[in-house]
């Protein structure tokens, strides 16, 4: 249950860490709507050289970008097998009984996949880089202009710093519980679809409950070290745009005009 | 002539959903720099005067000062939090943030401490309970009395004057109770801070300058370890026990043996048995 | 006839790069009717091996064994054979009232209507709860010491042969704590063999047999408290405490002192009295 990758900071020291969380923020959606642009096989080329850059430069471990994977792995080959063969197309290339491949297909499926790969390494690479807390700041400072809007940033920001605290304590809590429950003879993996609803109640009441009694005790001990909202509030990370960043963009427009160059590149007759 | 730090003048306390009494005709006043123990079994308002002398609380009736701050005043609010510091019961409960750099610097982000000054009071503070090599760990990995350890430095970091655990080692094992206790009298001892020790684990208020026993609500009994220790019936009457060596010494005196008062340590103990035994041998 | 362990191995691999040993190589008996305390400090795999007792958790290698059968040969046999309390088992009630609480495992068994009530009347019972005050209460409204043999009570309901508690004691008051140990004590002399695993010298001196010192996923001493207690460097090189009798005793005795190691308060009261009137020369 521990081995999700994304939201689990790795820290070194590397160029990526030391960008702005804001860069990171912006990069990232950058990323994401390169990715979306990709338009066929080629246009992935220069996606693949801009993850392979950044994780070099990160210092992240491959085996850990890998590892974020591992929980999609059977999203992945659903995608896959789904799009291989109920694509569409005009071109049979192989079939089997029911079963048909067709050219559209085909590359659908590549495609998908390959999009579903670069989303989440890309994604996690912002999570492995960024601690979470530095992250929330960031998003909370991209997200402060609204605030004159009514949108209550530094809250947000807030509960989430407090939930990436709490999940690895209500993970383990949960396993807890559960080994309990079984210990009083409870079943959680057998039966049908209601039967196992029901089940999970001894799980879940304690585990709500136990959730509620720790977010009174976290507020009492949050307002007893003077918490009393974002206003007059200083921070230990202040962000600050470098010349790093400045490069960071660069580079993501040059990934954009890439993905954009090699679709319209195919296109030509 | 010391200064007092807490004084607590005719306070009752009524929770908001009930009628009972939690607290009733306190009057308390402790002084700068004391180590002061509080016993009492569940439900005998220990807890509930802890938060009282943070302005968690506000009295039913009475006032509390913390240095000549009224609690009742909220323009005092965040004056009174800052000077006296609460560690809870539970060590998960009380870290906010991911990072034990970032926990730390939660108190001081919130009284608005300018950001260059941060990181020597971080460095410092986790210096002082010695956790500076945790610096950059993550909460959940670290052991019980690591976190509450953590916990004392976010507050330190704020500079307080008094530290109030409010039952701190109550889900640790041996081993954390003891890195706690320690941690805690050596601020008392070297940084003259003052400390509000609350447990039900006898062994612990023997260290304590002053111990205060709760039972119903009321501070039945208020004097140093030796005092309150001396009348064991007493004590096991509110529900609590003396510790084992002023037990020893309670059975031993049952048995015509002379001992003198206040044995609660098995330092203390073991010096009367030698002097003892060697007079013994010598007639 | 008792519960083994052979050889038990178990290598936790829940991160993928470092396989963490948790047991290494136990072998122990568990004789029925008898009252073992483990001790050992924080991670040194005593609720490890408290979890292989029922089948919770399987051994990488080795086998537990039940009058001489592999509990994971046969889990539906022996699933309800060996209760297992867990540390602060109050965080697990979920029921609306006291009595569904206790009787969720007996309902897991599959037994009629008629004994899960005999069943959970007697669990009350033998925990000091009165079933016609509190039955219907909700749990949640109770006090701590009372969530706790509330939940105690929902594993005895079960009636396991074996009761397997892990610190029960922790976090109650000295009030609470004296209830509870009394039950437990009350609960081994109806002839339930119970494992206790505790941090508290004073709890393990008071109610112990035997005890098992673990360190690092082994078991490295077995034997009477009196035998454990009295090897106080040994245990407080470990980061263990004794009871405060034995320490005492240690201390004097190598101060020359002729006596003999006591654990238990009241005999060394009764030593020391004898030491200090008669020269310790008459009684041993």
């Amino acid at each position: 249950m521990r081995d999700f990758t994304l939201g689990q900071y790795y820290p070194v020291d590397s160029v990526v860490h030391r960008l702005d969380a804001r860069s990171k923020i912006l990069l990232t959606i950058a990323y994401i709507v390169a990715v979306f642009m990709a338009g066929n096989l080629i246009a992935y080329i220069p996606i693949l050289a801009f993850v392979l850059l950044a994780a070099r430069l990160s210092k992240v471990p491959g085996k850990m970008l890998i590892k974020g994977l591992r929980p999609l792995r059977i999203l992945l080959i659903f995608t896959f097998v789904l799009n291989l063969f109920f694509g569409a197309g005009e071109h049979i290339l192989f079939e089997l009984g029911p079963l048909t491949i067709r050219d559209e297909g085909l590359s659908n499926a590549i495609h998908f996949t390959l999009r579903l790969i670069f989303l989440v390494s890309g994604t996690s690479l912002l999570t492995l880089t960024t601690s979470p807390v530095v992250l929330t700041d960031g998003i909370e400072m991209l997200c402060s202009p609204l605030r004159r809007i009514g949108f209550p940033a530094h809250e947000m920001a807030m509960m989430m710093t407090i939930a990436l605290r709490f999940i690895p304590t209500l993970v383990e809590e949960a396993d807890k519980i559960m080994k309990a429950q079984s210990a009083r003879g409870a079943d959680f993996s057998s039966g049908n679809l209601k039967q196992r609803a029901t089940a999970m109640i001894p799980l879940l009441v304690p585990l709500f409950i136990s959730a509620f009694r720790r977010a009174g005790d976290l507020a009492m001990a949050m307002e007893s070290r003077c918490y009393h909202g974002g206003e007059g509030r200083t921070r230990l990370h202040v962000l600050r745009f470098q010349k790093i960043d400045f490069y960071a963009f660069v580079s993501v427009t040059l990934l954009i005009a890439a993905v954009v160059l090699s679709k319209n590149l195919i296109n030509l007759p | 002539m010391s200064e007092t730090i807490f004084s607590l003048r005719d306070v009752n306390y009524i929770y908001d959903h009930g009628d009972e009494y939690a607290l009733r005709e306190i009057n308390l006043d402790i002084n700068k720099g004391e180590f002061v123990a509080i016993l009492g079994h569940n439900g005998s308002g220990k807890s509930t005067l802890a938060k009282l002398l943070n302005g968690l609380f506000i009295p039913t009736d009475g006032t509390v000062l913390v240095n000549n701050m009224d609690t009742q005043e909220s323009k005092f609010i965040w004056d009174i939090r800052k000077c006296a510091g609460m560690v809870f019961q539970n060590p998960d409960n009380q870290i906010v943030a991911t990072i034990v750099r970032d926990d730390v610097a939660f108190g001081l982000e919130n009284i608005g401490i300018p950001t260059e000054e941060m990181p020597e009071r971080i460095d410092k503070a986790l210096k002082a309970v010695n956790m500076l090599e945790f610096i950059d760990s993550a909460p959940h990995m670290l052991s019980g009395g690591q976190k509450q350890r953590v916990a004392i430095a976010g507050i330190l970091a704020m500079l307080p004057e008094a530290l109030i655990l409010d039952e701190s080692t109550a889900m640790l094992d041996p081993s954390g109770r003891k890195e706690v206790l320690e941690t805690v009298k050596k601020l008392n001892r070297e940084n003259g801070i003052t400390v509000i020790w609350i447990t039900h684990f006898m062994q612990e208020a023997v260290e304590a300058d002053r111990v205060l026993v709760m039972n119903d609500g009321k501070i039945s009994l208020d004097g140093t370890p030796k005092q309150v220790f001396s009348d064991g019936r007493k004590i096991r009457s509110f529900g609590l026990d003396v510790p084992p060596m002023a037990r020893l010494s309670e059975e031993l005196i049952n048995r015509g043996i002379v001992l003198p008062n206040g044995i609660l340590t098995v330092d203390d103990m073991q010096r009367e048995v030698l002097k003892l035994w060697q007079s013994n041998l010598k007639m | 006839m008792a519960i083994e362990l052979k050889n038990v191995t178990h290598v936790y691999q829940a991160r993928v790069e470092m396989n963490i040993v948790a047991l290494n190589n136990i072998d122990l008996t568990i004789e029925d009717g008898e009252l073992l305390a483990l001790i050992g400090h924080t991670g040194s795999g005593k609720s490890t091996l408290a979890q292989h007792l029922n089948g919770l958790l399987k051994p990488t290698s080795g086998k537990v064994l039940i009058d001489g059968e592999d509990i994971n040969e046969n889990r539906s046999k022996y699933r309800f054979e060996v209760g297992l309390v867990f540390q602060y088992p109050e965080y697990q009630l979920f029921e609306e009232t006291v009595k569904k609480d206790i009787a969720f495992g007996p309902k897991n068994m599959g037994l009629t209507e008629d004994e899960i009530n005999q069943r959970v009347k007697s669990a009350m019972e033998l925990v000091g709860l009165n079933y016609e005050e509190i039955g219907e209460k909700s749990p949640f409204e109770l006090s701590g010491g009372q969530m706790r043999r509330v939940a105690l009570a929902g594993v005895l309901a079960m009636q396991p042969r074996y009761l397997v508690l892990d610190e029960p004691t922790a976090g109650l008051d000295p009030k609470g704590r004296y209830y509870l140990l009394n039950d437990i004590k009350r609960l081994h002399e109806q002839g339930t063999t119970i494992v206790i695993i505790s941090h508290s010298m004073d709890d393990v001196a008071w109610l112990a047999e035997r005890i098992a010192v673990m360190e690092r996923g082994r078991i490295v001493k077995t034997g009477s408290p009196k035998d454990i207690f009295s090897q106080y460097s040994f245990l407080s090189d470990m980061g263990l405490d004794v009871p405060q009798a034995s320490e005492l005793s240690y201390k004097l005795i190598e101060k020359g002192v002729p006596i003999k190691n006591c654990f238990k308060l009241e005999e060394l009261a009764d030593e020391l009295q004898n030491l200090l009137k008669n020269g310790g020369k008459t009684g041993a």
